[in-house]
């Protein structure tokens, strides 16, 4: 390749490279801009466009839209084993505004994320916060384990890293589709967050032999779970009047801990979280992880973790009745 | 640290860039420079690795050293032997206690050892260097020189494979001599090509081959699911290591280092042999020079020819990971090559589009198990293929068409960067280009190139 290249016309490539370096810098300043500007997601940092919501790009990528709409003061967080509750039907059996903000596949590292993002857009009002605590909440692992990316750069209260998470070709994709969402072109997302895996889904019963035992944990006492120091630093930066409600989410009973070790493993880690919510006025925690005749029913579940709409039905009038104001 | 990553484009490359060519008209510092950003280059993924590097760079310096000062044939024979030696322990070590294992029911405990990036290559370079050394080729090389020819960062990953005498004598020559406008353009234009060629082609096919690889290995697949991946494989790989050539032999350009040729469309060749003359060159000629030739070649009668090339290609299989997947792709190809031999001397010449054909059907069955994690995955692959024929997604085979397209019929990126001319269109569609590459880098964690594994 060397031999095809002479000096003759060194100073043609010397304009060319300067020329490309500089149409590179701003072209890519423009598109920064551009994605910036539109901003896809709806945050409200550095946005030209208005805030009409978003596209359905996914939950982990709408949710920063839903979580800081106005007008509403509670969410539910979690992951699927939580989002069956209707934010809709929560609204009506309390005072409260709900939205869902359960992300599929998360963990307790995710779901902070964006409760503490909801916190902040929601500063000095009294908000109500449900968290559905699966097994991810029990681990003892430190980090705590994220399974499926995550932006975290979205929910940072950062606009440094917000801006340079936005330096993605996810984002210009982002950016064309909502400004078809504003052109009237795209549907936008679900104003609620909610999303019914269930209703309208024919259930064809539960595959009882893809049901897993519990798997044997060792003895553990409450300072080897990794999460609930991170859910009490959490709820430290809440106002005073922001109740929490933590719920155990229920379990197909054939999957509980059998054995003396693992029970007494679950029992540890339910008792560090009955501790947050006991620290604090008018929170609570519910616990449906139980061996009972709702866990035991096949019809009540899609397979081991995933509930069906009677049980979800049973667990938002206990949070609506554990939120209810104490007669006087 | 990866040639398609942010922290190497927007970070190392400039820093380097310009200090490099700030001190172009001095030799001295500047080499120093060249050799300090290669070992932060290297150490960059794993700064234990530094020392097996730097051992590895002194101890064959200073066995070169020895045979220059006593003519012993013998040292640079001791120093291939230990390239072998450290090569085993850190590459195949756990390989050979299975087969031991397998066959005696032995037990050895062994430690975990990490693979060191890069080692299957530098090792192949100082094997070059002390074999030429034996047979008088070989010069004298300063310790900076001798360092910056095995550390050289656009090359020490993953090659190309390079000779020393290819390298050595530019290191002399000041990056600003004439032509280097020229020549940084064209650095720029591989560099582009090679990180479209990751990113547009290699990464989006991997991400339909390697889910159904994965799930072989656990057990069957579908017939969709086999097909998809055996189809996207081929052209994963081609376009990850020419990719990654290219982005090489651009880093080699910008700094003013013409490094050799590595691909050459290879799926347009109509027969094995003319495959392993396109398909990752710089190893092929390592192998005919330095285990075929040696090994017999042809000229020692057919039936030492074809020891020669089944165990040559063996061993290049060998070389290309621990595990018997890999000796049987080698065996294979080794196969197919006495195959093309005793056509071409008993039979007539073979159609052109009959061996293109063949050619493709035989790479098609062989990279499933060059690719495949383990024997039973690659049989888990063929007995899907053998259960029926489609494809799991439409995007699947668009993709793998658009890829074919351009592997087959499209330039290659040195004919495009050799007919570059400074047209005033290229700077803002190059800069579009690479705008949008940048974006496309930020979407996620970036897939490491195949052949760092090797």
């Amino acid at each position: 390749m060397s031999s095809s290249i002479s000096g003759s016309d060194g100073q043609s490539w010397h304009r060319l490279i300067r020329r490309y370096l500089l149409a590179t810098v701003v072209l890519w300043l423009v598109l920064a801009a551009f994605v910036l500007a539109v901003d896809p997601y709806d945050t409200g940092r550095f946005a030209l466009l208005p805030s009409r919501g978003v596209p359905d790009f996914g939950q982990r990528l709408s949710f920063a839209s839903i979580g800081r709409r106005p007008g509403i003061d509670a969410a539910v967080f979690g992951n699927s084993t939580i989002q069956l509750l209707d934010p809709e039907r929560l609204s009506r059996l309390t005072d409260d505004h709900f939205v869902s903000l359960a992300v599929p596949g998360s963990g307790p590292r995710e779901q902070i994320a964006i409760a503490d993002w909801f916190r902040r857009h929601h500063r000095g009002e009294r908000l109500t916060l449900v968290f559905g605590l699966d097994s991810t909440w029990c681990t003892t692992e430190t980090p705590i384990p994220i399974i499926y990316p995550f932006p975290f750069w979205l929910y940072s209260d950062s606009r440094i890293d917000y801006a340079l998470g936005m330096m993605r070709y996810k984002s210009i994709e982002a950016a064309i589709r909502k400004i078809k969402m504003l052109l009237g072109r795209e549907r936008s997302a679900t104003a609620d967050g909610y999303h019914d895996y269930d209703t309208g889904h024919a259930w064809k019963g539960l595959d009882v032999e893809a049901v897993e035992p519990a798997p044997e944990r060792p003895t553990a006492s409450g300072a080897d779970f990794t999460a609930p120091p991170l859910l009490r630093k959490f709820v430290d930066h809440l106002g005073p009047e922001t109740r929490i409600v933590l719920v155990e989410v229920p379990r197909y009973a054939e999957t509980l801990p059998r054995t003396d070790a693992a029970s007494q493993h679950l029992e540890a880690c339910k008792s560090a979280y009955r501790a947050i919510a006991a620290a604090r006025p008018g929170s609570v925690m519910l616990d449906f992880l139980v061996d009972d005749a709702m866990t035991r029913q096949d019809e009540n579940f899609w397979d081991s973790v995933h509930y069906r709409s009677p049980v979800a039905r049973l667990i938002e009038s206990r949070i609506a009745s554990a939120l209810a104001p104490e007669p006087n | 640290m990866l040639f398609n990553s942010l922290p190497f484009i927007l970070g190392f490359l400039p820093l380097v860039l310009l200090g490099y060519w700030f001190l172009a008209r001095r030799d001295g510092p500047r080499l120093a420079f060249l050799l300090v950003a290669s070992l932060i280059f290297y150490g960059y993924w794993d700064w234990r690795f530094e020392g097996l590097l730097l051992g590895s760079i002194g101890v064959n310096w200073l066995l070169a050293e020895a045979y220059f000062r006593s003519r012993n044939g013998a040292i640079p024979a001791v120093g291939i032997v230990l390239n072998l030696a450290s090569l085993a322990v850190f590459k195949y070590l756990g390989f050979f206690a299975s087969i031991v294992s397998d066959v005696t029911g032995w037990q050895a405990y062994l430690p975990t050892i990490l693979l060191p990036i890069g080692i299957s290559f530098f090792t192949f370079h100082n094997i070059m260097y002390l074999a030429d050394l034996r047979t008088g080729k070989a010069p004298r090389y300063r310790l900076i020189e001798f360092a910056l020819y095995i550390s050289l960062f656009p090359q020490i990953l993953a090659g190309p494979l390079v000779r020393y005498y290819e390298i050595v004598p530019q290191l002399r020559l000041s990056p600003r001599r004439e032509g280097w406008e020229a020549r940084l353009a064209q650095g720029i234009a591989l560099f582009l090509l090679g990180l479209g060629k990751k990113i547009l082609f290699a990464d989006a096919l991997a991400s339909h081959a390697d889910p159904v690889f994965a799930n072989a290995a656990l057990g069957a697949v579908t017939p969709g699911e086999a097909w998809t991946a055996a189809l996207a494989f081929p052209f994963q790989i081609y376009f990850d290591f020419s990719g990654y050539s290219d982005m090489a032999i651009g880093l080699g350009l910008m700094l003013g280092f013409t490094l050799p040729l590595n691909f050459n469309a290879p799926y347009r060749s109509t027969g094995l042999r003319e495959f392993w003359q396109r398909w990752h060159m710089t190893l092929s000629r390592f192998l005919r020079d330095y285990l075929y030739i040696p090994l017999g070649g042809n000229r020692h009668g057919l039936g030492r020819q074809i020891m020669a090339l089944l165990l040559t290609m063996g061993l290049g299989g060998l070389w290309h990971g621990a595990g018997w997947g890999f000796v049987l792709w080698g065996l294979l190809h080794g196969a197919g090559l006495c195959a093309g031999v005793l056509w071409r001397r008993f039979l007539r010449p073979m159609p052109v589009a009959l061996g293109w054909v063949l050619l493709m059907l035989f790479l098609l069955v062989t990279w499933v198990l060059f690719r495949a994690p383990s024997l039973a995955a690659a049989g888990h692959i063929y007995a899907a293929m053998a259960g029926g024929v489609g494809l799991t997604r439409p995007d699947a085979l668009r993709t793998i068409l658009l890829a074919a397209c351009v592997a087959l019929l499209g330039p290659t990126s040195q004919e495009i960067a050799a007919r570059l001319r400074p047209y005033a269109w290229l700077a803002p569609a190059a800069a579009l280009a690479t705008a949008l590459l940048l974006f496309k880098l930020g979407d996620g964690p970036a897939y490491e190139f195949i052949y760092f594994r090797f």
